[in-house]
């Protein structure tokens, strides 16, 4: 008989249950080296392909829960978790155990077993473990856990089957008679004494054997929910306190110590017994590596150089010479076949004279030519004898629009794939440790640096990601920072203004990372000086997970999970939005009514005409670059979406130019940047600002953090432009002034002095 | 009227097909943002508290 048979994956942040997750169930849930990738729970169905013989007919169900390091409900995934287990109460629990940190993770793993479920511990990473030459008596393990052990490596797959061929066996013997229930481990005499006592006074000996050990732990740990939960009249609280109290004072420690203190001593007599280290004071090549990648001096410029290194080959060389094939080629007149005959075609171009009467070279003639996808499509509508508007909707607006933005995809493959790598190899993991260095010299967490990580990817992640930092206030700043790392939707704004404007300059694509960066951390320190935001440091604790090598294949997955959300909302909100542009841009009203008209007389152009002056300080007044920039608001892409509308993307110049020409004709190479500065540090679009609105939870707080966005991007759009004038021309106007004005108010509020609880103290001093 | 048909029975087509993909793209824009999933492109369905 079909049934449902439903395993929940437990474990430290870090230890694999997300990778697992994916190879169990087919899923590309997201996955990173660093802890904190999953903060809530994900459910998918077991591959048919891994359902062990007996669970043929049945539905298995995989829940991935948030990294935890105990079940003690500190944090919203702890919470999540132990809400989940004690309460939809899987029939099995897969307790994943990083191998490479076996006596951490033990610690949780002794908690789960006081839930009563039938568990299996997975030991992770053996793989890691036995390359460093550590060796596990998985059999003493078990003997010791009471329940079976799997060793496997979720990465390379070896020994998943076996995982979940014992799962599912063990959920199967749960309610036999009790004996495949992993042991809960025994505190010392004391406690089990106190433990004994607190049943008899909060009357628990009424429950399952399982729950009242729980819930007598619970409450000897002072936990609230556990008091809560159970509805203790004030006389039997009292009558627990005080059996607790006269504990803490036996053994002269508090309650929730002793509890730690005994599993923690209790893991250490499992650990002496089944684990056998290799060499132990020998450094790991992890140890190895990170005495230089996060050494005090060196940690900073490497992550620099690294960072200079991805942008440059993903956006500047390797990027730029696919991409200009996908715009020139597929999304332009066209290419040759492996670019036999392109220098051939070149050279016959550039010799050729008009005046001289012969006949302009074909492409054709010099090798296999495929042509662009502008042209088969422009070719199609006319020999289909299509009406003009339909030609330009189709050409000049969905091709033009839709194409500019695909055209980037190759670029952000590549960034993908080595964001994918740093992500896996743990090199990211790193980087958080490094910027919590940095980080707190400005008022911020470590903490704050997670969800930055995250919103490399994509903002609104990043956004959500911020839950995991407990200080309201911290998160607030956070939420209100993120979207400043340039998140993939603005890489092909990155690429074009790279590329269009400024030749493919390589210090373009890096520079956009390091001005995010920047402004997280000059808002910080602005931020964290006003009364709304001020207060102590969390600090920051984050496990750095030993390198390894991601497989080629994770690492094609996460490229491609990214890559394909980006093409998805291509032929989505991009092609909608694209329509509208074309369609506002081409229409107006003339002296004739309604109808088509020139560009500049389009209601587009009116519109963006009535409101381009704000932007005029910033060296991009034009109408073409103010409504870009606004229905950036709807989807980032759309910034290239709307140039490629507006300045005629799809139509191929005969001399076989560069399409992006007449783009870099409109702007000069300040306002180019400047542009782009606004546009990175600006609002982001609209889903990343109903993440924002979400993780407030007020429109209050909502309005002020796109404010604080706007306003930011502003001021440095503005000083970045006038100045740059100043330097370049010694030219002063009024803008000058007012830039200076800002600069002012912006350094005062950058240093001016903090009042503290003991008076008055320098920025530099509170740091 | 059949006539004008036939005369301009590319650009009527042409513009079906624009319309249904318009249509399509439409309703996966409101299928996605009813079922939680934002047009982020990440990929992030349970984002949402």
């Amino acid at each position: 008989m079909s049934r449902t048979v439903t395993i929940a994956l437990a474990g430290n942040p870090n230890s694999g249950k997300t990778t697992l997750f994916n190879a169990l169930t087919g899923l590309n849930q997201h996955v990173g080296n660093w802890p904190g990738v999953t903060v809530e729970k994900k459910e998918g169905r077991l591959k048919p392909n891994l359902k062990p013989g007996e669970a043929a007919g049945d539905d298995v169900v995989i829940v991935d829960l948030p990294g935890v390091y105990s079940l003690s409900p500190h944090s919203p995934e702890e919470v999540v978790a132990d809400r989940y287990l004690a309460d939809e109460r899987p029939d099995v629990i897969i307790n994943i155990v990083d191998a490479t940190n076996l006596e951490r993770n033990l610690y949780l793993t002794g908690q789960l077993a006081e839930l009563g479920l039938p568990m299996i511990i997975a030991v992770n990473m053996m793989d890691v473990a036995r390359a460093r030459g550590d060796k596990l008596e998985t059999e003493k393990l078990a003997l010791e856990l009471g329940c079976t052990v799997a060793e496997m490596s979720a990465i390379t797959g070896e020994g998943v089957q076996n995982a979940v061929s014992r799962a599912h066996s063990a959920a199967q013997d749960k309610n036999a008679d009790g004996k495949k229930l992993p042991a809960p481990p025994r505190f010392g005499l004391d406690i089990e004494q106190s433990l004994t006592r607190i049943c008899d006074a909060a009357g628990l000996n009424d429950l399952p054997k399982h729950k009242r050990r729980r819930a007598a732990v619970r409450l000897f740990e002072r936990n609230a929910a556990a008091t809560r939960e159970l509805r203790l009249v004030p006389d039997k609280q009292a009558k627990i306190e005080e059996i607790i109290k006269n504990c803490e004072t036996a053994m002269d420690d508090d309650s929730e110590s002793l509890i730690t203190a005994s599993r923690y001593a209790r893991i250490e007599e499992i650990v002496g017994k089944c684990w056998v280290p290799a060499g132990r004071g020998r450094l790991s090549v992890s140890d190895r590596i990170d005495r230089v990648v996060t050494n005090r001096w060196l940690a900073l410029p490497i992550f620099a150089l690294v960072i200079f290194f991805v942008y440059y080959v993903s956006i500047t060389s390797l990027g730029a010479l696919a991409t200009d094939w996908a715009n020139d080629g597929v999304f332009g007149e066209g290419w040759h076949l492996a670019g036999i005959g392109t220098s051939q075609y070149e050279l016959a171009v550039e010799n050729f004279n008009p005046e001289s009467g012969g006949e302009k070279p074909e492409p054709a003639d010099y090798g296999i030519w495929v042509p662009g996808i502008p042209v088969l499509l422009g070719d199609m509508l006319k020999a289909l004898n299509c009406a003009e508007w339909l030609q330009g909707l189709v050409i000049d607006g969905i091709t033009a629009g839709v194409g500019a933005v695909l055209g980037f995809v190759p670029q952000m493959l590549i960034l993908f794939l080595f964001l994918a790598f740093m992500e896996s190899c743990g090199y990211m993991a790193r980087v958080a440790f490094i910027m919590d260095r940095l980080f707190r010299r400005f008022g911020l967490s470590g903490k704050s640096f997670i969800p930055l990580l995250v919103g490399t990817g994509c903002g609104v992640p990043g956004v959500m990601a911020s839950r995991t930092i407990e200080s309201e206030r911290e998160r607030r700043i956070t939420v209100m920072t993120t979207t400043f790392i340039p998140c993939s939707a603005k890489l092909p704004i990155l690429a074009l203004i790279a590329g269009a404007l400024f030749d493919g300059a390589w210090w373009v694509a890096p520079s956009a990372y390091f001005v995010g960066v920047a402004s997280i951390v000059c808002s910080g320190v602005i931020l964290k000086k006003t009364r709304l935001f001020a207060g102590d440091i969390t600090p920051f604790v984050m496990e750095l997970p030993a390198y390894h090598w991601p497989t080629a294949g994770a690492l094609l997955r996460s490229m491609w999970e990214r890559g394909w959300s980006f093409i998805k909302k291509a032929g989505t909100i991009i092609l909608l939005a694209t329509v509208f542009v074309w369609f506002t841009s081409h229409f107006g009203w003339s002296e004739d009514g309604f109808g088509m008209v020139e560009m500049t007389e389009s209601i587009l152009a009116v519109a963006g005409s009535s409101i381009s002056w704000i932007f005029a300080p910033l060296g991009w007044g034009s109408w073409q670059a103010t409504v870009a920039a606004i229905t950036g608001l709807i989807a980032k892409e759309n910034v290239v979406g709307t140039f490629g509308v507006l300045f005629g993307f799809a139509e191929v110049t005969e001399d076989g130019q560069e399409v992006w020409s007449a783009l870099g004709a409109h702007f000069t190479a300040l306002g180019a940047y400047s542009f782009l500065m606004f546009n990175m540090l600006c609002a982001p679009c609209f889903a990343a600002m109903g993440a924002i609105k979400r993780e407030m939870n007020s429109v209050g707080w909502f309005w002020t953090a796109i404010g604080y966005q706007c306003g930011f991007a502003y001021v440095a759009s503005l000083c970045f432009y006038q100045f740059g004038l100043v330097f370049s021309s010694g030219r002063l106007v009024p803008g000058t002034v007012i830039a200076a004005a800002a600069l002012g108010l912006f350094l005062w509020l950058l240093f001016r002095p903090v009042k503290t609880a003991g008076g008055l103290a320098s920025s530099a001093q509170s740091a | 009227m059949f006539d004008w048909l036939m005369e301009n029975s590319g650009t009527v087509f042409v513009s079906a097909i624009v319309a249904g993909i318009l249509a399509v793209a439409i309703h996966r824009v409101y299928r996605d943002a009813t079922r939680g999933k934002n047009s982020c492109g990440g990929n992030c369905s349970c984002c949402r508290r």
